[in-house]
């Protein structure tokens, strides 16, 4: 009961990662698809409309990691393991990223460097969505070796592999997604609200294309793997809803109005896919390649008295944190 | 390079470059509120300019102490798997009520710095004390995490597991509130020296002298009322170790061999093999006296200790005379400061005092690193304190100095960056008009 209470905050903070946080990581490769494409240069944009609530956006991953080392400790130190080089690799591109936006937008003296500042920042929103997506690939494939061995088998294997860079290639296709989608309503100017929808839509054609392609190679890896979700009543519920949900979503970007409605659209089905991928996976988290029984959050939970301590926490923090983040938004992005 | 030695300096390296931000972002925010404070009460500009310009430093500091500090929640498990898998349970409560303080801080900020014209003006400054007192909240409850590896309390060590666990007893263990203390009071006094000494710096060099003045002010008057108080705090600190982690004190003090009536040593260059100090002076009895408020008390020697258990002698040593002696030199400086407050002497601006301030600019920091080399060093072998030894925390992936190299090269990078950004905040706030 308690452990349940708790894998819903960690869900929910997983999924407030991805809206928020991706949109986030959206937003350097959108500047950069601007620049790239377009000709433009948004970065006044990204800061109007990240500035004030990129700081909070991130959070989501710490809470996320809090709860895994507190509560699942054995999953935290598996994960710290056979993920040693994905996860540094992320982590890189966190600091890069985080720093370079931060120093672009608070030097004091305007001149060549914000250049290179938005160079680091691009990149790295770029290829740290890759590393998560290598990451959640590799649990959904499952190859971890139990019995240890080499290096590859252990540390490189279960994430470098086609399905996993798929699965990549779709989170970065997803964040983009969902920044281009949250610009929309941002600008206010017509000609870059048509560029960002342009945007939204292709890359929306893009995951739709990614995941497609993901689920092919996914059953080319892992022969159950489309029968698992077909068999999965939340996972094939979730899917179809957001296969569903293209249609009005594509009909409102091709008109100009119903902001609003994109962004609930463009969030639901985030939160279908995510919803989707864990209607398949729970309460397994590692399974193993040579046989072994399958380490699951209810396996790796700690003891009652420690989960009732950081659900007393997270119940405790969520009293602190929504009415903080409440007044934030609405300061920001509601009255305006 | 062996893979203990690269993971211990890529975590030392990570926790020594984090905790510049972390200090700064738990004392910064209070200077900036002081200098906004005044802004709101005597509407006289140079006070708005200054907030504006600290809330910069204030930003760009917490931007780049958010993101190291979220690689080092990966970190720890990164290099210390074992270390996490067990700790987890028992001390992880600490740190997701400091997630919670940290997400009210990024909340706070983000309101502060774009709020100015959208939050009612005593909101605002407000937003700005939360940023900081959230940041002082986080600051203690990972010091629990730390005071409980010094500490560890709350559960039952049976055949290598962790039976009973009380995440209560763990958080608030014995060591938790005379290291948190210490701790916040260092912060205040790291950042109050930092920011006076860049000042005074500026006014010798003749630029904008009125308001490079009242930064100087407010700054110094924090860092001074801190570094006053901190050897107090220390004091009291050294005695709890005494009684808890004698070795730890041992090694600070380079003490071998013990007996009644020890005597304190002032430097000195200990040789763990021989067991003896080139060097250094010693003041009879005086350890003793710190230790335990009585001239002949007994204090324990690194002798008394297995050799395999005892920390790195001279580098514990070391580390424990460049945080004392630094920290003399701004306890006295400290008190001088108070001194010409309350005489009323206009020494602010001899260019003594200035060029002081600003030979002390590092000093806080240096401190500060180097009392968390006491702390860290002096709990080596162990990663828990009597419990779990640093080697067997480590993960089993080779090759750890391929990350080490990596966070070496970025954090210098960092670095070298923000110190050139610093100096462009700086240009920044004398060229407006």
């Amino acid at each position: 009961m308690t452990t349940d209470v708790i894998l819903l905050f960690l869900g929910a903070s997983l999924v407030l990662y991805c809206l928020f946080a991706g949109a986030d990581f959206g937003a350097g490769i959108v500047e950069w698809i601007c620049r790239r494409v377009y000709g433009r240069d948004i970065s006044s944009l990204t800061k109007i409309a990240m500035g004030p609530v990129w700081e909070a956006n991130h959070m989501w991953v710490i809470i996320a990691v809090v709860i895994l080392f507190n509560g699942f400790p054995q999953i935290y130190s598996q994960a710290s393991i056979y993920f040693h080089i994905p996860l540094t690799l992320m982590l890189i591109g966190i600091i890069f990223r985080g720093c370079a936006y931060t120093f672009r937008h608070y030097d004091a003296i305007k001149d060549g460097a914000a250049e290179l500042y938005s160079r680091a920042f691009q990149l790295a929103s770029i290829l740290t969505p890759i590393t998560m997506g290598l990451m959640a690939g590799a649990l959904i494939l499952g190859n971890f070796p139990a019995q240890g061995g080499d290096y590859l088998t252990v540390y490189i294997n279960p994430w470098a592999n086609g399905f996993s860079l798929g699965v990549g290639l779709f989170v970065v296709s997803l964040f983009t997604f969902l920044a281009a989608i949250y610009f929309v309503g941002e600008t206010k100017d017509q000609g870059e609200a048509q560029v960002f929808r342009q945007i939204a839509f292709w890359a929306n054609i893009g995951c739709v294309a990614v995941g497609g392609m993901v689920l092919v190679l996914g059953n080319l890896a892992k022969t159950e793997f489309l029968a698992g979700f077909a068999s999965h009543p939340v996972s094939i519920g979730a899917l179809g809803l957001a296969t569903f949900l293209l249609w009005p979503l594509w009909v409102l970007l091709k008109k100009s109005s119903g902001t609003n409605r994109i962004r609930m659209i463009a969030g639901l089905q985030v939160t279908a896919i995510l919803v989707g991928w864990f209607g398949i996976q729970f309460p397994v988290v590692f399974s193993f390649a040579d046989g072994q029984e399958p380490i699951t959050f209810y396996s790796a939970a700690a003891g009652e008295s420690t989960l009732r301590y950081l659900a007393g926490a997270l119940l405790g923090g969520s009293l602190g944190i929504f009415p903080c983040l409440y007044y934030l938004f609405h300061v920001f992005k509601v009255r305006r | 390079m062996e893979d203990l030695l690269a993971a211990r300096l890529q975590m030392a390296l990570s926790l020594g470059f984090h905790i510049i931000f972390a200090v700064i972002g738990m004392a910064m925010p209070f200077l900036m509120a002081t200098a906004h404070w005044f802004w709101l009460r005597t509407k006289d500009p140079e006070y708005f300019a200054l907030t504006k310009a600290w809330s910069k430093g204030v930003a760009i500091f917490f931007a780049t102490g958010a993101v190291s500090g979220t690689a080092l929640s990966f970190e720890l498990g990164l290099l210390w798997p074992q270390f996490m898998e067990h700790a987890g349970p028992i001390i992880g409560m600490p740190f997701s009520w400091e997630g919670t303080a940290f997400f009210i801080e990024a909340i706070a900020i983000g309101l502060f710095i774009y709020g100015w014209d959208r939050v009612p003006p005593y909101l605002h400054w407000f937003c700005g004390v939360v940023v900081g007192v959230s940041g002082l909240a986080s600051g203690v409850f990972v010091i629990c995490a730390n005071a409980w590896m010094n500490s560890p309390t709350g559960f039952d060590w049976v055949a290598g597991q962790a039976l009973n666990i009380d995440p209560w007893r763990a958080m608030f263990n014995d060591r938790f509130l005379n290291m948190g203390i210490h701790m916040l009071i260092a912060a205040f006094q790291a950042t109050g020296f930092g920011v006076a000494g860049i000042h005074a710096f500026r006014i010798l060099r003749g630029q904008k002298k009125s308001l490079h003045m009242k930064a100087m002010k407010i700054s110094i008057v924090w860092g001074a009322v801190a570094a006053l108080i901190q050897p107090l705090s220390g004091d009291i600190l050294a005695k709890e170790t005494a009684e808890l982690q004698p070795i730890k004190l041992a090694a600070m003090e380079a003490h071998f061999e013990t007996e009644k009536g020890a005597g304190l040593l002032i430097g000195g260059i200990p040789d763990e093999d021989t067991g003896k100090v080139k060097y250094g002076l010693k003041l009879p009895k005086l350890l003793s006296f710190l230790a335990f408020a009585d001239f002949d008390a007994e204090v324990k020697g690194l002798n008394d200790f297995p050799r395999d258990e005892w920390p790195p002698v001279l580098l514990t040593h070391l580390s424990f005379q460049v945080m004392v002696g630094l920290g003399t030199i701004m306890a006295l400086t400290g008190l001088l400061t108070l001194f010409m407050i309350w005489r009323r002497r206009s020494w602010f601006s001899h260019p003594r005092y200035l060029k002081g301030l600003m030979l002390l600019t590092p000093a806080g920091f240096i401190a500060v690193e180097a009392g968390w080399c006491v702390t860290e060093l002096g709990r080596q072998p162990w990663i828990i304190y009597g419990i779990m030894k640093t080697k067997d925390a480590l993960t089993p992936m080779p090759g750890l100095w391929v990350p080490f190299t990596m966070f070496a090269g970025v954090y210098l990078l960092l670095s070298v960056i923000l110190v050139w950004l610093m100096v462009r905040q700086i240009r920044g706030l004398e060229q407006a008009p």
